[in-house]
């Protein structure tokens, strides 16, 4: 057996709870586009922007969403209707309650230095935790940008949201709106112009690999927010695992934001 | 006055009511922004060897829709030496009480780890995986007698504390392997491990877990547990079972205590409701305040108190 020394974070600080929460509004953003509100103080007062939540979706086990926004005391979720989980949300009833476990894992970190812009780089639904961390952001003092990369215009959702924190920038796969291409092609030219960026990251697997060896190519290490299958959310059944120079680590305790050089698979 | 006071042999447990090994991360650390680990009857460790296990690779889990899950971790560890240095004095500090759980390659292994834990203190017992299906081998002392005997009685001679065994129920008579355990002197069996299971992708046309077959758990092995327990308590009365498989709420646990299991461990339930052993925990002792009960001890084993003209044509 190869002896390879695991790195337990035995220093884990939690910071959720588990609350049940009344659904407050869905609201439909495009065909196959929801977010669902539910109030849900207790969690809200908790929030790093980039952190998920484990949510009762009429399934065996809870199914893991990023954090959309807040308002008051409503928190929000934003997802495209994929499988049994997301479909039963979207047709939830308002007051109907789930069990909401969170916030869990760890967001995204902020730049020491205010100066320092920060380029929000997504694919898909990976935009689902993007809008928060904008506008938290740019309420801080700081230039935000945002690359979005989606398959057609139908799948451009929020972006009304973004523009309210920054410039916002959009190509698609078949151009119907913005150019026709990639994210990595907007990431390239905007490095181009400037390195000296915070480039946080979330989407698909495949879009987070070609992001990162843009980014590699440019000496910049980016914050990339993982997502593998997990079964528990807050680190007990030691599912969602991704290699860290050699070890396994969970994406849920030790991610789902990591730094881009720390991660190998 | 009720008390929920549990006796495993001599390990006293304040209620009957125990995490289980594998489904609370190394030693139950992720579950205190839920409740105070004190709280429970106790924790299972996860499976420990005398090195750390790296696990496999991923997808390690995969949904059985309305029945649980597969799972395929690997028994993913840091080794004895770590839980050691880092996890028991954080259990002793949380007042938690505590049986480690563990597992080796071979013989050897089981006896080096626990050779190591001699040293130390703060556990009330040794639980042996002799069962896990996500490893090569991991089977064997589960079902061999010859095996599952040599193995007890080695630990037994050397582990100052009562030594457990978590049993795989992937064989054909259950009892074969207790009664070996038993002539070995064991403390307490621990019924069920997982059922061997695969799931196709029907998109890769190819097993979805990279050593295609993985265990299953859940609610849908709850029948399993409850018919493998049953048999076994009723060749071994005298010894103490641990219960576990699909427990998800308090009537299923009350269902295992009055099919002869002395305690109950909570598992794959856990992961989709972090304070479901603590809900079962205020239920038991609601169904003992109800039925005026004065400790939770008086059930165990009661649905055997039958007469046996009344089950037609049974065999077990």
């Amino acid at each position: 057996m190869i002896s390879i020394i695991l790195s337990y974070n035995i220093s884990m600080s939690f910071n959720q709870t588990l609350i049940k929460a009344p659904l407050m509004k869905n609201v439909q953003l495009g065909k196959d586009y929801f977010v669902s509100w539910f109030c849900a103080p207790e969690i809200i007062s908790r929030i790093n922007p980039g952190q998920f939540v484990m949510m009762e979706s009429g399934q065996y086990l809870l199914r893991p969403f990023s954090v959309y926004e807040i308002k008051e005391d409503n928190i929000g979720f934003l997802y495209r209707v994929i499988g049994g989980g997301t479909s039963f949300l979207s047709r939830l009833q308002i007051g109907n309650i789930v069990l909401i476990n969170g916030p869990l894992g760890k967001g995204f970190e902020f730049p020491k230095d205010k100066k320092i812009p920060i380029l929000l780089v997504a694919g898909g639904i990976g935009i689902a935790t993007f809008p928060i961390v904008a506008r938290v952001a740019s309420e801080k003092g700081y230039k935000v940008k945002t690359l979005f990369g989606a398959r057609s215009q139908n799948d451009l959702v929020c972006a009304e949201q973004l523009k309210h924190s920054g410039e916002l920038e959009v190509i698609t796969d078949d151009g119907s709106s913005g150019r026709k291409g990639f994210v990595t092609e907007l990431l390239t030219a905007e490095l181009h112009k400037n390195k000296n960026q915070e480039v946080f990251v979330c989407g698909p697997t495949p879009m987070l690999k070609s992001v990162i060896k843009v980014c590699n190519e440019f000496g910049i290490i980016a914050q990339v927010s993982f997502e593998e299958y997990m079964a528990c959310g807050y680190g007990v059944c030691m599912s969602c695992v991704v290699k860290s120079n050699g070890k396994y680590v969970r994406t849920c305790v030790e991610g789902p934001v990591m730094r881009s050089d720390m991660v190998t698979s | 006055m009720t008390s929920l006071n549990t006796l495993i042999g001599n390990v006293e447990l304040k209620n009957p009511v125990l995490l289980a090994s594998g489904t609370c991360g190394v030693a139950g650390r992720e579950f205190t922004p839920y409740f105070h680990l004190s709280e429970l009857g106790g924790i299972v460790s996860k499976s420990l060897g005398i090195k750390p296990w790296v696990g496999n690779p991923t997808p390690r889990v995969v949904e059985v829709p309305g029945c649980g899950l597969l799972n395929s971790i690997g028994l993913q560890n840091p080794g004895v030496e770590h839980f050691v240095n880092n996890e028991l004095p954080f259990l002793k500090e949380q007042k938690a009480t505590f049986i480690v759980n563990v597992v080796g390659e071979s013989l050897d292994e089981y006896i080096q780890v626990v050779d190591y834990l001699k040293n130390y203190s703060g556990f009330s017992a040794i639980e042996l995986n002799l069962s896990c299906p996500n490893v090569d081998g991991g089977l064997d002392f589960s079902q061999d007698p010859k095996k599952a005997f040599n193995v007890v009685s080695k630990i037994k001679k050397i582990s100052k504390v009562p030594v457990w065994a978590k049993l795989s129920p992937n064989i054909t008579d259950i009892t074969e392997i207790a009664k070996a355990c038993v002539d070995a002197g064991i403390d307490g069996l621990v019924l069920i491990n997982t059922v061997l299971g695969l799931a196709i992708n029907k998109w890769t046309k190819k097993p979805t877990l990279p050593r295609a077959v993985g265990g299953y758990s859940g609610s849908a092995i709850k029948p399993i547990a409850l018919r493998m327990i049953w048999q076994t308590y009723k060749k071994f009365p005298k010894v103490p079972i641990i219960g576990i498989g699909g427990i998800h709420n308090t009537d299923d646990a009350l269902e295992f205590l009055l099919c002869g299991a002395s305690c109950i461990q909570v598992g794959t339930a856990n992961f989709a409701n972090p304070k479901a052993s603590i809900e079962i925990i205020a239920g038991l002792k609601d169904y003992c305040e109800k039925n005026k009960l004065s400790s939770i001890s008086e059930i165990i084993g009661q649905a055997h108190e039958i007469d046996s003209k009344t089950l037609v044509g049974s065999k077990v």
